[in-house]
C-alpha cells in the first residue's frame, strides 16, 4: 500500500512537471516577434472568435450552410486582405478565444474584446477599432420604474463574466448585486424571468436586441468612458509588435475611410435576414449539423474508448507493476478531474506540441475520458467470466493472448453490454462540453441559433428533444440487441 | 520397466498456511489408468492441477517424460497443453462458440492447423463421442452428459499423451453418468494414459490399473483395484472403502 502511494505521487509529480513544461514552452514560443512573418509564410490569418455576439459576429443561414458575418468579420477580412493572406476563422466559445491566441491555436482573436488590464497581462492588443459606448437593457415592464443609469444602484445587474461591463458595473454600482453569465442570450433570459433587473452590454449589442425583441428597452450608461480600455480591440500573442503594427495600419485606414458605419450597416442587414424567420424549422440545418457532430464524436469516442479501455483493463490486471501502475494512475486521474478541464488540456495543452483542429482535439479528449470509464467496465466484465474458462483455455495450451481474445473477452463483452450502452448514452450527453473549444456539436449550434434568432428558450427545447431522441433510440436499440443476444 | 510418462517427486502445495499436498510421490506409466480416490477436500483436484501446472506447486517436481514442469517456461507450458489434456467437473465449454468451434480452436491456434484439417479432426472426435449431429449447436443447448462428451472430444483433438479427469461425472444427473463413463472406458481400451479423480467406485474398479487413495494431502495407499478394495492395508483406507461400499 505504502509503495503504491509513493509511486502514485511520483507519477503525479511527473505529470505536473509535464504540464508546467507545456506552460513554459507556450509562453516562450509566443515571445518572439516572428508572428507576422509566420502568417505571411503560411498565407493564412487564423482568427479565433465566438459567433454568438451580434452585431460584432454571428452567423447567417444561407440555406447552403452558415457563414460568419458582422462588424468584426468585416474588419478581419480587411486585415487579411491588407496582409495579402487568406482568412481562416476558428469558431469557439468566447471564454476560449484568448487562450487560443496564447497557445498559438490562432494568430489573433476578435469579438468585441475590451483591452482590460487583466487581459493585457496575457495578450497584446491593437488600437481601438470601435467604441460604441455602453448601455443597459431592461424589460418594458421594468422600464416603468427603471429609466436611467442613475437609478441603477441597488438593483440586480447582469453582465457577461470577465468582461468590461462586469468591471464597470462593479466599480460604479457598489450597492448592486452583480450576476455574471457566459452568454448574452442567457442574460436576456434572466432579464425576462426577473432573475436580474438590468443587463449591462455594449451599446450596439443592446441596440440589436431592442430591434429584435419587442419586450426589451435600452438606456445609455453614464460610465466615464474616456479611457482606452472601454473600446474594442484585437488580441494578438504577447510581443507580436510587428503584427500589431500591421493591424493598426488597417485600423487607421478603416477609421479614415469611415468604414465602420458601412460595416455596421452590413451587419444590420444580415441580422434582418436572420430574424425574418426565427422558427426553429428554418434553422433545422443548424440542429442537424450539431446532431451529426454529436453523433460522430460519441460513436468515435465509444469505439476508441473500447479499444483503449481493453488495453487499460488488461494493463491494470497485469502482474507487472510497470504495466498496472500507469493504467491505475491514468484511470484515477481521468475519473478525478472534470471532462471540461480534460478537453481544454487536450486542445490547448497538446496544441502546444501539435496543432490539432478542435474536432480532432474534442474527439481525442472524449475518447481518452471514456476509455478510463470503459476500462473499469471491461475489467469488471473480465472478472465476471467464470474462472473455469481460463483454466480450460490454459489446459488446451492456448496462450494468454488467445485465451483473452477468443474466450474471455467475447464473454466479458456479452456481460457488460448494458453497462457499455449506458456509457454510450453518458458520452452522448457529456460530449456537449466540446462546444467550448468550438466543435460544432448540438450545444454549440444551440448557442449560435439562440444568438441569431434572439429566442432564448425554443432552441433549448429543440436541442433537448434531439438529445432525448438520440438516447432513447439508442436505449431501445441496445435493449433489442441484448434480447437477441440472449436467445441466440 | 518402461520409462514413466509422469513422475511426481516430493510434491508440496500450500495455500497460505494450509498445506494441502504434503508429500506426494508417484509414477504414471504409458497406457496406465490411475483412479484417484479419497474423501473430498483431501487434495485430489489440487494434485491434478499441479500436474498440468494450473497451480504452481510450492515445492517438489513433476516430470513429464523427462522435463521438470515446475521449472518450465511459459512457452514450454503452452506445449504442455498439447501433451496433457484435462476434463473438468464443470465441463468449462466455451459458451460463446459452437460445439465445433470449441473443438477447433486449440488445434488451430496452438497446433497451427488449418481450418479444414481442424474441422476434420474435430468432426472425427465428435463422431467418436457420438455427437456429430451437435456440431453446430451452442453448449447451452446441450445436456450435461453431452457437454462432458464434447469436453472430452475437445481435449482429445489436441492428441494429448495423458488425459486428466477431475470428477467428470459428479455434476451430471444419474441417467447421464453412463454415457460419459462409456467414453472414458473406450479410451482405456485404446490404451490412453489417464489419471481419473472419481467417486464411481465400480467404474474405478473396472477401468483402473492402479488406485491411488488420497487422504489428508498424502497418498495413503496405492494398489491394484482388487487388492485395494478387498485388502486395504491402512486404517484410513479401510474406513473410506467401508463407507463408500455400504452406501
Ligand atoms: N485456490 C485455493 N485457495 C485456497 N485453498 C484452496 C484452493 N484450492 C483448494 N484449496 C483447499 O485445498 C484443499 C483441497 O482441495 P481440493 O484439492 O479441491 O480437494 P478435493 O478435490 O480432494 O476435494 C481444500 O481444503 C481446499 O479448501
Ligand atoms: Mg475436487
Amino acid at each position: 500500500m505504502q509503495g503504491w502511494q509513493q509511486c502514485f505521487k511520483k507519477i503525479l509529480a511527473v505529470m505536473v512537471a509535464g504540464l508546467m513544461l507545456g506552460v513554459f514552452t507556450s509562453t516562450s514560443a509566443s515571445a518572439d516577434d516572428d508572428n507576422l512573418q509566420k502568417i505571411k509564410d503560411q498565407g493564412v490569418l487564423r482568427v479565433a472568435l465566438s459567433p454568438d455576439y451580434p452585431p460584432f459576429e454571428f452567423q447567417v443561414n444561407h440555406g447552403q450552410g452558415e457563414e460568419d458575418v458582422g462588424l468584426d468579420i468585416d474588419i478581419i477580412k480587411k486585415i487579411a486582405k491588407d496582409l495579402g493572406v487568406k482568412l481562416e476563422i476558428e469558431n469557439m466559445s468566447f471564454s476560449s478565444v484568448l487562450v487560443a491566441v496564447e497557445t498559438g491555436k490562432a494568430d489573433i482573436a476578435i469579438g468585441g474584446i475590451n483591452p482590460t488590464p487583466e487581459r493585457k497581462q496575457s495578450v497584446d492588443f491593437s488600437n481601438i477599432y470601435y467604441n460604441g459606448g455602453q448601455a443597459f437593457l431592461v424589460t418594458k415592464a421594468k422600464y416603468k420604474q427603471l429609466k436611467s443609469a442613475k437609478q441603477l444602484n441597488g438593483h440586480t445587474i447582469g453582465t457577461q463574466t470577465g468582461t468590461l461591463q462586469y468591471n464597470l458595473a462593479k466599480q460604479r454600482y457598489t450597492k448592486s448585486k452583480l450576476v455574471g453569465m457566459d452568454k448574452g442570450s442567457d442574460l436576456v433570459l434572466a432579464l425576462k424571468t426577473n432573475k436580474i433587473e438590468a443587463m449591462g452590454v455594449e451599446k450596439p449589442v443592446a441596440e440589436a436586441y431592442v430591434q429584435n425583441d419587442p419586450d426589451l428597452v435600452m438606456f445609455q450608461s453614464d460610465y466615464d468612458l474616456s479611457s482606452d480600455e472601454t473600446g474594442t480591440a484585437i488580441a494578438a500573442p504577447k510581443g507580436s509588435t510587428s503584427l500589431i503594427a500591421a493591424m493598426n495600419q488597417s485600423i487607421d485606414q478603416i477609421k479614415k475611410e469611415h468604414l465602420i458605419s458601412k460595416y455596421m450597416k452590413d451587419a444590420a442587414k444580415d441580422m434582418k435576414t436572420n430574424t425574418v424567420d426565427t422558427s426553429m424549422l428554418h434553422y433545422w440545418n443548424y440542429f442537424f449539423k450539431g446532431f451529426q457532430y454529436t453523433l460522430l464524436i460519441s460513436i468515435l469516442a465509444v469505439m476508441g474508448g473500447v479499444i483503449l479501455g481493453v488495453v487499460l483493463a488488461l494493463m491494470k490486471m497485469s502482474h507487472f507493476k510497470i504495466l498496472s501502475w500507469p493504467a491505475i494512475s491514468y484511470i484515477e486521474i481521468v475519473r478525478g478531474t472534470p471532462m471540461m478541464v480534460q478537453v481544454l488540456l487536450v486542445y490547448f495543452g497538446l496544441g502546444v506540441v501539435v496543432n490539432l483542429p478542435a474536432l480532432t482535439a474534442g474527439i481525442i479528449a472524449v475518447t481518452l475520458n471514456s476509455a478510463a470509464y470503459i476500462s473499469e467496465i471491461i475489467r469488471g466484465g473480465i472478472l465476471s467470466v467464470d474462472k473455469g474458462q481460463r483454466e480450460a483455455s490454459q489446459s488446451l495450451g492456448l496462450n494468454h493472448k488467445d485465451a483473452m481474445r477468443f474466450v474471455i473477452l467475447p464473454q466479458a463483452f456479452k456481460n457488460i453490454w448494458p453497462a457499455l450502452g449506458n456509457e454510450f448514452i453518458a458520452i452522448i450527453k457529456e460530449s456537449s462540453i466540446v462546444s467550448i473549444i468550438g466543435v460544432t456539436d448540438l450545444v454549440y449550434e444551440l448557442n449560435v441559433v439562440r444568438a441569431d434568432t434572439y429566442r432564448g428558450v425554443a432552441p433549448i427545447i429543440v436541442v433537448m428533444v434531439v438529445y432525448f431522441l438520440m438516447t432513447f433510440a439508442l436505449t431501445r436499440g441496445l435493449n433489442y440487441l441484448e434480447r437477441k443476444m440472449k436467445y441466440e | 520397466m518402461n520409462e514413466p510418462l509422469i513422475k511426481i517427486e516430493h510434491l508440496q502445495k500450500k495455500y497460505q498456511d494450509n498445506l494441502v499436498l504434503k508429500d506426494i510421490n508417484g509414477e504414471v506409466q504409458p497406457s496406465e489408468v490411475i483412479a484417484l480416490i479419497g474423501p473430498s477436500g483431501s487434495g485430489k483436484s489440487t494434485l491434478l492441477r499441479c500436474i498440468n501446472q494450473l497451480e504452481k506447486p510450492t515445492s517438489g517436481a513433476v516430470y513429464f517424460q523427462d522435463k521438470d514442469l515446475t521449472q518450465a517456461t511459459a512457452q514450454d507450458l503452452s506445449q504442455l497443453g498439447e501433451e496433457i489434456g484435462m476434463v473438468f467437473q464443470s465441463f468449462n465449454l466455451f459458451p460463446n462458440m459452437t460445439v465445433l468451434e470449441n473443438i477447433k480452436l486449440a488445434p488451430m491456434r496452438v497446433k497451427q492447423m488449418n481450418e479444414q484439417d481442424a474441422e476434420t479432426t474435430a468432426m472425427q472426435y465428435l463422431t467418436r463421442v457420438g455427437l456429430a449431429e451437435k456440431a453446430a449447436a451452442y453448449p447451452d443447448s446441450l445436456s450435461g452428459g453431452q457437454k462432458q462428451r464434447v469436453a472430452i472430444a475437445r481435449a482429445l483433438a489436441m492428441h494429448p499423451q495423458v488425459m486428466l479427469f477431475d470428477e467428470p461425472t459428479s455434476a451430471l444427473d444419474p441417467e447421464m453418468v453412463g454415457e460419459v463413463l462409456a467414453v472414458i472406458k473406450e479410451l482405456a481400451n485404446e490404451k490412453m494414459t489417464m489419471v481419473i479423480v472419481t467417486h464411481e467406485m465400480n467404474f474405478a474398479r473396472k477401468v483402473a490399473d492402479q488406485i491411488w487413495f488420497m487422504a489428508d494431502g498424502v497418498i495413503q495407499e496405492k494398489n491394484t483395484p482388487d487388492e485395494l478394495f478387498n485388502h486395504p492395508q491402512e486404517a484410513k483406507t479401510q474406513d473410506f472403502i467401508q463407507k463408500v461400499l455400504t452406501i
